[in-house]
């Protein structure tokens, strides 16, 4: 403590705090607890029922409630990845930034929201073979 | 010109509306109440998939006991319900509903039927019970639109009370026939939140009283209360570590405190726990704290000391921390041990896994998987961590208690599913803020471009005349429009931020689409009743009703009937018969003795049977339809739960095989003599259920029983319904010996 004049210079930005929050949302939305509770494995195994060789699975099929680690993690990460994209198209805006970084996070907000999207789509879909039908 | 006795003016009816609808004040207006009442409609009318469907209908479990409560509080009044002492559940024990009920939603329902009848619209109660929920959504949809616009501005209202009116976290438990506390504590929930930022931002007592009534409201329909109750707290001292202490929050939280202090302890099951409980403790302790802050403040405005202003905040940062460093230290070694199992379980979630296995087996309970998010949430996934981004870009006091809400909520919604209900509003309002930003940042762009392309067309000839005078930016948005956006950046071009509206509208149209299918397909299934297919093939299992009335009608007044603990409720309402032990999970011991009865074999179960009075013995059997939440798959927590009172008499070693549970010929004998294996599959090894299987193959499980020949020596099979979903059996008296 002895080092800082007032209690104020101890506290930290928004911006490292919105940080912080961003990672606790990836580890929350990933589904840890589950992970630490049920403990499942990394990935599941199927049989292929012609060769008999045992293939990863890494999406648990048909229940909306049992996950496996990696994939809850990649789950999480689209997640914050799309927040990111956001975030990013609203940076794009801030008039003191030069031309090419404005450019930059507006394209880059554009194709990594679209990105999560799709990709979040198609693992629901994968999941849940019934989805939207 | 006109003699005629009375004014009249000179325009007709079509210009007096155009003339009001060329203003933009009544456009907007009119837009906004259009939009809102749209918002109402729909919230509304998404949530009735069921009752159109089939019937309007109570669903679930725990809504037929709150249904019989309101019968009972509009049938016998206000004071026999207040001092109802139930002698028709947990035979012999009795239930004393009176003090330990949340009574919110019966007088919500009860206050609606009194109202609905004084105006002649007499509508049946078990109509009002079935649409509260779908009312009070459309009601959480406003409060949303007030919430938004206290927080930022009116268009973040209205994008959140068109959020919060079909996402399906919250459709999940407010569906039409969903008569459960839920529906009517979302909606105290966020009024209460909506009050206290309202009397943050205003600081005066009025507002705050405002908040406390509305905290009443809370604590009389959820145990969740006590979630506002720490939340409070916490967002009062994260306010005054960073420094945005104010008198306003002084003002707020000690009218809040003393006025909803006193309101909730009106409330029987609350009572004194208000101030004495561990589970509110914040909430006492902060209130002690800041009144010893601003008495600290009051003596320094007196001594007039600038540095006593640093040195009293370090006092009462270092007071703060000890406090919590010897509370955590007590809890640790064990010495205090503050909350409930069902709370306890959110702070640390193995624990109830550990020692509670009655919290531990509720289905709702379990920890959240990275799917229910998207899947009850939809793009309320994406643009909540931008909505936190811009609650942190501009730090107002209601946004830090947005971001705190928010926070804690979806914590606690990874840990149990359940509680995604109460992370949803958190969820809509982060979204609301970042897409409203998003589209209002683009259409400001819009407009600018807009506004320089028409100067822009007169630019040629004005610019010579208008060149001296004109202020430069405007010189140059005009070149720049003029030169035909060349060297601007993207983000100021129309084409981009065009993309931007377009790509939100897509979002929101998916979001919608989406919404609507988890609705119908997910969520609005009258669990009562099993209904499979559609059109012609459409196939409706009504086995339970059936059960519960052949109760009703073919038993005697008194009978018991004994059952897993799960189905209580439901006998209790529609059977109208007494039950050894309900949903209501207030007695561990006395559900493992019915878990140790259904486990243990036939002579054994029968001596506990007659010890507890039982005449019937109902079990649900899945294995003839495939339903698939029946008795046997349920068994474990039977064998759990018995075992963990009975641990002489029930090990679940016996039960295994290979370390999983299996009925089957691979099951243990143990397994395959137990009283609910006998009453399940009785008469059962003679079926034949699928085409090239053998007799006495089970749907559910996949595989054949392990035992067919099952005899029963105490019981008798009293009644088996259509597709034998419910099994009833009648206990055998005593033999005759002489």
């Amino acid at each position: 403590m002895g080092k800082f004049s007032s209690l104020e210079e101890l506290r930290p930005s928004p911006m490292l705090v919105c940080t912080l929050v961003l990672v606790s949302y990836f580890f929350v939305t990933a589904g840890v607890a589950y992970d630490i509770i049920n403990e499942p494995p990394a990935v599941g195994a199927t049989t292929d029922p012609v060769t008999g060789a045992v293939k990863p699975m890494t999406f648990m099929p048909y229940r909306l409630n049992g996950q496996f680690i990696l994939e809850g993690i990649s789950g999480g990460f689209f997640y914050t990845l799309g927040g990111v994209g956001i975030i990013l198209l609203d940076l794009s805006r801030d008039k003191n930034k030069s031309t090419l970084f404005r450019n930059f996070f507006m394209g880059m907000g554009f194709f990594l929201t679209l990105l999560s999207w799709a990709a979040c789509m198609t693992f629901i879909r994968i999941k849940m073979p019934g989805y939207m039908r | 010109m006109s003699s005629e006795a009375h004014y009249s003016s000179g325009a007709s009816l079509l210009e007096t509306v155009k003339r009001y609808l060329t203003k933009t004040k009544s456009q907007e207006l009119l837009i906004r109440s259009t939009t809102l009442i749209s918002i109402y409609l729909l919230a509304f009318c998404v949530r009735l998939f069921s009752v159109l469907r089939y019937e309007s209908v109570i669903h679930e479990f725990d809504p037929y006991f709150n249904y019989r409560s309101t019968i009972k509080l509009v049938t016998e009044g206000f004071y026999e319900f207040w001092n109802w002492f139930d002698a028709e559940s947990w035979h012999p024990l009795g239930r004393v509903v009176g003090g330990t009920v949340y009574p919110g939603l019966m007088w919500t329902a009860a206050i609606l039927y009194k109202v609905s009848s004084f105006l002649t619209a007499c509508i049946k109660l078990r109509d009002i019970c079935v649409f509260t929920a779908p009312f009070f959504a459309g009601n959480t949809a406003m409060v949303a639109y007030l919430f938004g616009k206290e927080l930022k501005d009116t268009e973040t209202g209205l994008v959140a009370a068109a959020l919060m009116a079909v996402v399906p976290g919250y459709i999940s438990r407010s569906v039409a026939g969903s008569f459960d506390n839920e529906a009517v504590a979302i909606f105290a929930l966020t009024t209460t939140f909506y009050l206290w930022v309202c009397a943050v931002n205003r600081g005066t007592v009025a507002s705050g009283v405002f908040a406390a009534f509305a905290y009443l409201y809370m604590a009389a329909s959820w145990g969740a209360y006590v979630f506002i109750s720490n939340l409070i707290p916490l967002y009062i001292i994260i306010m005054f570590v960073i420094g945005r202490y104010s008198r306003r929050i002084y003002v707020a939280y000690t009218t809040f405190w003393t006025v909803g202090g006193i309101l909730a302890m009106q409330i029987r099951f609350i009572g004194f726990n208000h101030v004495l409980s561990n589970e509110l403790l914040s909430w006492n302790a902060v209130f002690a704290a800041l009144q010893v802050w601003e008495l600290i403040v009051f003596l320094r405005a007196k001594l007039g000391d600038r540095k006593f202003g640093q040195l009293a905040y370090l006092l009462a940062l270092g007071a703060v921390g000890v406090g919590a460093g010897a509370v955590v230290i007590l809890i640790a070694s064990g010495k205090l041990n503050p909350w409930t199992g069902r709370f306890w379980t959110l702070l640390d979630p193995t624990y109830a896994k550990k020692f509670i296995p009655i919290v531990a087996s509720v289905s709702e309970h379990q920890p959240t998987t990275w799917a229910s998010y998207i899947f009850d949430l939809h793009v309320l996934v994406f643009a909540a961590p931008a909505g936190l981004y811009f609650c942190f870009k501009k730090l107002t006091d209601g946004t830090i208690f947005l971001t705190v809400f928010a926070l804690t909520a979806i914590y606690f919604s990874g840990i149990m599913v359940r509680l995604m209900l109460v992370a949803a509003p958190a969820f809509v309002l982060l979204s609301a803020i970042s897409i409203s930003s998003t589209l209002a940042s683009a259409s400001r762009e819009l407009r600018l471009h807009a506004a320089a392309s028409e100067a822009a067309k007169s630019a040629p000839a004005a610019e010579a005349a208008a060149a001296a005078a004109a202020p430069a930016k405007k010189r140059a948005a005009s070149k720049r429009a003029a030169a035909g956006s060349d060297g601007e950046p993207l983000p100021s071009r129309p084409v981009s931020n065009w993309a931007v509206l377009g790509l939100t509208a897509l979002a929101l149209m998916g979001y919608a689409g989406h919404c609507i299918w988890v609705t119908s397909e997910a969520y609005s299934s009258p669990s009562i009743v099993l209904i499979s297919g559609w059109g012609p093939h459409r196939h409706v299992l009504d086995d339970f009703r059936e059960a519960y009335y052949w109760l009703r009608h073919n038993t005697k007044p008194d009978a018991k009937i004994m059952s897993w603990w799960d189905y209580g409720y439901q006998i209790t309402a529609m059977g109208n018969r007494t039950v050894i032990v309900d949903n209501n999970t207030w007695n561990n011991t006395h559900i493992a003795t019915v878990g140790r009865a259904m486990a243990s074999n036939e002579t054994e179960a029968y001596k506990i049977m007659r010890q507890l009075d039982v005449d019937y013995a109902l079990v649900i059997f899945g294995g003839m339809s495939g339903y698939s939440s029946d008795d046997i798959n349920k068994f474990l927590w039977m064998v759990r739960i018995g075992g963990g009172v009975y641990p002489d008499h029930i090990k679940e070693s016996n039960y295994l095989n290979n370390g999983d549970y299996t009925v089957s010929d691979r099951g243990t004998p143990t397994m395959l003599n137990s009283l609910m294996y006998k009453l399940s599959y009785y008469d059962f090894g003679n079926i034949m259920t699928e085409h090239n299987k053998g007799t006495g193959y089970d749907r559910v499980r996949g595989y054949e029983i392990g035992k067919k020949d099952v005899t029963l020596e105490h019981l008798d099979e009293a009644f088996t319904s259509e597709h034998w979903i419910v099994r009833i059996y009648k206990v055998k008296d005593l033999e005759n010996r002489f």
